[in-house]
């Protein structure tokens, strides 16, 4: 009994940490300009990809599996990075001043492009992801299991949930992503450079996206182009719980779904798995729609 | 003029019913096939669109609605074995009559969170109830679960889905026309004047969302009766996005172009089948491209016959 | 209508004491104001003042933390603003709020829906009754419109009018919900002088047309001086003075107010 609770709490971490990263993106972009970037989901889909064939080609090269790691890591945040603000320039940044609602359809239509040129490039079918550093389990009695990866996805996602806090709260670039989520107008009225603002959100939003997609690589090593669409889905429900546009939010909203998620799937059945992350969306959003740590605008009359 | 109108409506109904003959017996399988999906796509469109483009809603869900539809009729008609009666043309009509109900049902249930959240918000969690729908209908083994539903009588064809088509424009462009209409109008261009002036906003959301997924549900019901296999996979999130897509092309609240749009979304995939794999990349370029370059869609809130009226008289 | 009893104080639409606090910060404070059929009263003061929240209050948009609201002796305390509205009580907004994608008629059209007599049976099969309707509607609309001097224009947009006409649209628009009592929201707000004086002849003439009682804000003291019988002047959320408009214009609490303390 306790060990299953036990090691449904490791599962749903590991698990939680992934959505939690991908979920900072989010909630980055929803804060500053205000819409669902659906094509999010694709980018941490390209970074998984990205990372395969890095890996690929860098596995001969490289000797050593903990440099191999962080290679991989960097060149898919890196290649993330390049593809966000590709979209921002091309698709987003012309609609700056359009209604919301296009700039939402764009976002689903450049989500669309991702996905089916993700099919045509990789192919449809699954594809292994290479076990950059091997499975060792670090624990393993009475039937509860603690491997390092897990340890690593959660050291990892930890570690880069610190700097983001550290960036956005005691830099200047960070002071000035905050002024601008506040109140975009005013905050351009005061000489903040909105544009470089949002540049900067999306290149924080995509490397998060980029590093979660290797740390979800290592534990779930099958990938294919419509990966990023249900894992997508979740991390914006878990920046919703935590209240869309608020960073702790996200991490911690992340981290619940990964819990309930994996409590689900134990006590209840695997086939709902998927179906959870909704419920507690719909909940949530009836009952306290601003979300855990958000706050509601009322529009003035 | 309301006897004009009248045998305007007859004269179509007993065109489409001789056009049936005459497409079935001239038109190739494939062709046909199409058309067939045209109207289908039309009815989802035009549907969509009064929660979409008149109400000022945003529903990403409109696939698990016309899941409903498609499962509840083809329940009837398939699964409970109730009498031979619903294998026949009427019988089947009245199990996607149903079908429209249950969807209406649906509509109704996830009509009222939009009571309490807009834009975005509201688009995210018509999409979960969407996918929870389908989840359902996955798990749900006495209709097939993942496997999908074979073997529902194949009764809907152009007759009977063109004839949808009509009842569904008329319908809607008459609500429209009325006080209703108004009232959910106002409730797309500023709620707090319409509350003001007396209309019950939140009533009027659940309005417009309940028809919207009745039509939604026949929709469903014709595809279910013209496809005769249905599996959850029919009714994803993708699904969805393709008639918000039919919708934002038309233009938004134009009920003659959310019509061209379901046209339009429903032959380009098979008109780009030359580009094979890369039609499915195409389509959604298009979208973006349309997306910068005309944000309301072709006919943005206008109708397509008021176009000509505005250029007649100028 | 009214229940004609020995208390004459039973005015028809009273406020009692409507207090409200966003923050800690007291918005509105105990206020208090009556209205007889038809009267016509002013409501002024410097911006920030409160008068809208006090609109937003009686409209049902925000929930008073306190205080009463009686229309002919029934309280509206509590009621959502489309209820409101049915009980008799139309507003317009400082910040114009049409219908702006509807045509001038149909944003008047509106505001008859409240009242519509026809199902979505009528709807449906376009029976006579909704012929019947409809075309009253329409003719009480456009006489409306007539009334309000934008008969030419009923079948434009409404985004398309020239911004004195949306505001006398708005007007319409509430007054074509038949109401007891009329809130005018800074009605000449952005007009110049001459519009302004033309739209409170129009004021003055539409209460007497319509047989409604108008609680009218205005910013510029001197515009409501001639038309307004009572005359309530709010500061930092409380009244500071009520009475006629010669009472008003020599209260030293009122000229403060508006010249600010040294």
């Amino acid at each position: 009994m306790l060990q299953a609770f036990l090691q449904n709490i490791i599962n749903g971490l590991a698990q939680g940490s992934v959505y939690a990263l991908v979920a900072l993106g989010y909630t980055m972009v929803y804060g500053v300009l205000q819409f669902i970037n659906f094509a999010h989901s694709d980018i941490f889909m390209l970074g998984a990809f990205s990372g395969f064939y890095l890996a690929k080609w860098l596995t001969p090269i490289v000797p050593n599996p903990l440099v191999l790691l962080l290679a991989t890591i960097l060149g898919s945040m890196v290649f993330c990075v390049t593809v966000g603000l590709t979209i921002e320039r091309i698709a987003y940044r012309p609609l700056r001043s359009a209604p919301r609602i296009n700039v939402l359809i764009t976002a689903i239509g450049v989500s669309l492009f991702l996905e089916n040129l993700g099919q045509i490039i990789f192919g449809a079918d699954p594809q292994v992801f290479p076990a950059l550093i091997a499975t060792k389990s670090i624990l393993n009695t009475g039937g509860l299991v603690l491997n390092n990866i897990q340890v690593l996805v959660v050291l990892v996602s930890l570690v880069l949930m610190v700097v983001l806090h550290w960036i956005v709260h005691h830099t200047k670039l960070g002071t000035a992503m905050r002024a601008v989520s506040f109140d975009i107008e005013v905050a351009n009225l005061m000489g903040i450079p909105t544009d470089t603002i949002i540049i900067f959100t999306f290149t924080i939003g995509s490397a998060l996206a980029g590093a979660a997609a290797i740390l979800y690589g290592l534990s779930y090593p099958k990938i294919e182009p419509l990966l990023g669409t249900m894992i997508g889905l979740k991390a914006f429900v878990a920046a919703v719980f935590g209240g869309i546009g608020n960073i702790l939010g996200a991490a911690v909203g992340g981290i619940v779904l990964g819990l309930a998620e994996s409590f689900t799937v134990y006590y209840i059945s695997s086939s709902f798995r998927d179906a959870i992350a909704f419920g507690i969306l719909i909940l949530i959003l009836l009952f306290k729609p601003a979300g855990l740590f958000g706050t509601f605008r009322r529009e003035k009359v | 003029m309301k006897i004009i109108q009248k045998s305007i409506l007859l004269i179509i109904a007993l065109a489409i019913f001789g056009l049936n003959y005459f497409l079935e017996d001239n038109v190739d399988g494939y062709v046909l096939r199409v058309i067939i999906n045209c109207g289908i796509g039309m009815i989802l469109a035009m549907s969509l669109n009064l929660i979409n483009g008149c109400a000022g809603q945003f529903s990403l869900g409109h696939a698990g609605f016309m899941g409903v539809g498609a499962y509840a009729s083809a329940l009837i008609t398939t699964v409970l074995t109730l009498s031979p009666f619903f294998k026949t043309d009427l019988g089947v009509g009245c199990a996607i009559l149903t079908g429209g109900l249950a969807a209406a049902v649906a509509g109704y249930l996830v009509g009222l969170p939009s009571l309490r959240l807009r834009g975005d918000y509201l688009a995210i969690v018509t999409l979960g109830f969407g996918e929870i729908i389908r989840i359902c209908f996955l798990n749900f083994e006495q209709v097939g679960g993942a496997r999908g539903l074979p073997g529902i009588p194949r009764v809907a064809n152009f007759f009977w889905v063109y004839l949808w088509v009509v009842v569904t424009f008329v319908a809607l462009l008459r609500l429209l026309r009325s006080s209703y209409g108004r009232a959910i109008l106002s409730v797309r261009e500023n709620e707090i004047a319409a509350e003001s002036m007396g209309i019950n906003i939140a009533h009027y959301k659940i309005v417009a969302f309940v028809i919207s997924s009745f039509f939604a549900g026949i929709a469903g019901g014709l595809f279910a009766h013209f496809q005769s296999f249905i599996d959850p996979n029919s009714f994803v999130f993708n699904k969805s996005v393709e008639v918000v897509i039919m919708v934002v092309i038309g233009g938004m609240g134009s009920l003659s172009g959310a019509m061209l749009g379901g046209i339009i979304v429903t032959l380009l995939p098979e008109l780009l089948r030359a580009f094979d794999n890369y039609r499915m990349v195409i389509f959604p370029l298009i979208l973006i491209i349309l997306m910068l370059v005309r944000p309301r869609g072709i006919f943005g809130h206008k109708e397509i016959w008021e176009l000509f009226r505005k250029k007649a008289s100028s | 209508m009214t229940n004609i009893s020995s208390d004459t104080t039973n005015h028809d639409f009273k406020v009692e004491s409507l207090s409200i606090a966003f923050g800690g910060l007291k918005a509105v404070n105990r206020f208090t104001l009556s209205l007889q059929p038809m009267e016509l009263q002013g409501l002024i003061g410097p911006n920030g003042a409160g008068k809208t929240t006090i609109f937003n209050l009686i409209t049902g948009v925000y929930l008073p933390d306190s205080g009463a609201m009686t229309l002919n002796g029934k309280s509206l305390l509590g009621f959502k603003p489309h209820q409101i509205a049915k009980a008799g009580i139309a507003r317009t907004f400082q910040n114009i709020r049409l219908f702006s994608e509807m045509t001038v008629i149909e944003n008047v059209m509106v505001s008859y829906h409240m009242r519509v007599e026809y199902r979505y049976v009528d709807v449906l099969l376009r029976t006579a009754r909704y012929y019947r309707i409809e075309n009253q509607f329409r003719e009480r609309a456009c006489a409306l419109l007539e009334i309000m001097g934008l008969e030419n224009r009923k079948n434009d947009k409404a985004k398309s009018l020239p911004y004195g006409d949306q505001r006398r649209l708005e007007i319409a628009r509430a007054l074509a919900t038949n109401p007891k009592v009329l809130l005018l929201d800074e009605p000449a707000a952005g007009l110049n002088t001459q519009e302004k004086v033309a739209l409170m002849a129009t004021i003055a003439e539409i209460r007497n047309k319509f047989k409604t009682a108008v609680l009218l804000i205005e910013h510029d003291m001197k515009l409501v001086m001639g038309i307004c019988e009572k005359i309530t002047v709010l500061d930092h959320g409380e009244i500071i003075a009520s009475g006629t408009p010669r009472e008003i214009q020599n209260n030293p609490k009122v000229i403060e107010a508006y010249l600010g303390v040294g």
